[in-house]
């Protein structure tokens, strides 16, 4: 039966094809980062293995200090692992660099003063050459995605803090990658703009397909957003539980309030409990 | 009402417009003034007067022809004629002399700019020259130009080389350090996240360089150039001491040292700070039109 294309078709919007189930966007097998320190080593992320499918939106949640950073970097090849071994699309992190096959969102907007918010949009379309109408073209798409279409000609210091987080996340869509890793993006906003723009995210991850990880300390923003929670914890770093959220692909915020939502919700403090108990 | 709110606002910003004002010239102008005051009692208790006194002028030794500490006024008198009282084309005129400065002042700031930021580009991508050449750049400024200068223009002049371009090198000497000190600063100042951000497009050494160092760098830059440039008017008047130029402000002040002309050289160091004033301010002029590039305050 799943030969018929038909079934095919009706899978997508349920579970992961076979073919690309199978080839993981990201894997990290048995990965560990230590670091000298002054009582002897100390184990930033400690044998951590995680395999993220295809439009996958996994959240890694965790106390500070837990490495959920020190992953992200590692499989955006800023950090090498000091063990194990780490691959994005089939091959090497450096590879998947090189093919700036993923578009990375620090926890700080991180904008260049001295452009616009069209500008810095441009910067990474820029840095690939590519031609100025099809740069300016694609910027200006990529600011409507995340609504601020006509914020184009400011200057990030007259924009609010959540614009420029959203111009840093429209700088990060602007390479079309398939494979998005945010740290903590929305960390420093209230929680009417944070849920805003959590809206937008799910938009554009079920219409783009795209695969996500997510760093974040907020429990029901990882739960919005994710179909897999990685809680971590601390001393060293490592992934202490994995919550598999069933929720549908096509969300709107008043699902927090149904009890699937709570009790995945649940399920997600207690992994965390347990996490800030061990320190 | 509004229109009453909107008067309150005009009153409110007047009033915070005054003590604003004043302090920012009162203040110099009263120091200035003070000064003068010091001066003028000195140059009566210094100066001979023989002539002047005889013929009833007061204060007498205010106008001695050849005063010890000239007056004021009579530097204001000398600094007028020196500018205005011939053509500029006269060899007796200021300007002319000021004219002759500059050029080699500009040629030396010109060479200063480019070298200092080359040199900052350099120490500032590899790291062997950050050891290896930074402390030398750093000494090289402890060496005083007035050795310097005479050996530069006796080397260049069996060179072949001689009027402006010797000027220049002397004055590049000193104008080169501020830029590439400040550049060397600029070019680092960059954020760890600014460079994290444009690795994960994969961009090289080169579009690094482009896109974030060399433009975070302008804001450490413009000020580098103001000092360089008030850098490079003294190393080109030091630069004419010893050639025995016949024109520009160095010369001027050589001749007038000669001769013990004291209203010259006061008229000539007046010219030659109005010069540099002019200079700097032509760049804070340009530092203005590039409110973007400014330091955050
Ligand atoms: N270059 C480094 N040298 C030494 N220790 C480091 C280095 N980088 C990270 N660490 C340590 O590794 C640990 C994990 O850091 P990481 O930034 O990944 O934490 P995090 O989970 O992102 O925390 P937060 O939620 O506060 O952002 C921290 O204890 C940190 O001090
Ligand atoms: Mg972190």
């Amino acid at each position: 039966m799943p030969d018929s294309p038909h079934a095919e078709t009706l899978d997508i919007e349920t579970t992961q094809p076979r073919e690309q189930a199978r080839a993981a966007v990201v894997s990290v097998e048995n990965v560990a980062v230590s670091y000298p320190s002054r009582e002897g080593v100390f184990h930033a992320l400690s044998d951590v293995s995680l395999r993220v499918a295809r439009r996958e939106f996994i959240s890694l949640i965790g106390p500070s200090g837990c490495g959920k950073t020190t992953l992200l970097r590692l499989i955006a090849d800023l950090a090498q692992p000091s063990t194990g071994t780490i691959r994005v699309n089939g091959g090497t992190s450096r590879q998947a660099r090189g093919d700036r096959s993923y578009g990375y969102v620090f926890q700080t907007p991180a904008l260049q003063p001295w452009r616009t918010a069209l500008a810095n949009v441009m910067l990474p379309l820029e840095i690939i050459g590519l031609a100025a109408n099809e740069r300016r073209a694609r910027a200006t798409a990529a600011l409507m995605a995340v609504g601020l279409g006509d914020a184009a000609s400011r200057y990030p210091w007259q924009l609010s803090g959540g614009m420029q987080q959203r111009v840093s996340i429209a700088r990060a869509l602007s390479l079309r990658p398939e494979l998005l890793l945010m740290d903590e993006p929305f960390g420093a906003l209230d929680e009417i703009t944070r849920d805003k723009l959590n809206l937008h995210l799910t938009d554009l991850w079920r219409d783009r397909d795209l695969t996500v990880i997510f760093v974040t300390h907020s429990i029901p923003e990882a739960v919005f957003l994710s179909t897999r929670i990685v809680a971590m914890s601390a001393k060293p770093g490592r992934i202490s539980r994995v919550i598999d959220c069933g929720l549908p692909r096509r969300r709107t915020l008043d699902i927090r309030n149904t009890p699937e939502f709570l009790a995945i919700s649940k399920q997600v403090r207690d992994a965390l409990s347990d996490a800030y108990a061990n320190e | 009402m509004s229109e009453a709110i909107a008067g309150i606002g005009v009153f409110r910003t007047a009033r915070a417009g005054v003590p604003q004002w004043s302090r920012r010239i009162l203040a110099p102008v009263v120091i200035l003034c003070a000064l003068l005051a010091i001066w003028s009692i000195a140059a009566t208790l210094v100066n001979p007067s023989p002539a002047a006194a005889a013929a009833g002028i007061w204060p007498s030794n205010w106008w001695n022809p050849r005063p010890t500490l000239p007056s004021p006024p009579q530097i204001a008198v000398a600094t007028w004629t020196g500018l205005f009282g011939y053509p500029v084309t006269s060899p007796r005129s200021l300007i002319y002399h000021a004219a002759v400065t500059l050029e080699a002042a500009l040629a030396g700031f010109g060479l200063a700019a480019v070298l200092g930021t080359a040199l900052a580009t350099a120490i500032v991508h590899v790291r062997l020259l950050d050891r290896g050449l930074l402390p030398w750049v750093i000494v090289s400024q402890s060496i005083p130009v007035l050795a310097t200068a005479p050996m530069v223009v006796v080397a260049m002049g069996y060179m072949g080389f001689s009027g402006l371009l010797p000027k220049a090198v002397i004055s590049a000497s000193l104008a080169f350090f501020p830029v590439t000190i400040g550049m060397c600063k600029g070019l680092r100042s960059p954020q760890t996240v600014q460079l994290d951000l444009l690795r994960t497009y994969n961009a090289s050494g080169r579009q690094v360089f482009w896109a974030l160092r060399w433009p975070s760098a302008i804001p450490y830059l413009l000020p580098a150039l103001k000092i360089a440039m008030a850098l490079a008017i003294t190393g080109a008047i030091v630069g004419e001491l010893p050639t025995g130029a016949q024109a520009g402000l160095g010369a001027r002040l050589l001749i007038a040292s000669y001769n013990g002309l004291m209203l010259l050289m006061w008229a000539t160091l007046i010219v030659a700070s109005l010069t540099a004033g002019l200079a700097v301010g032509a760049l804070a002029l340009l530092e203005r039109a590039l409110p973007r590039f400014r330091l955050p305050a």
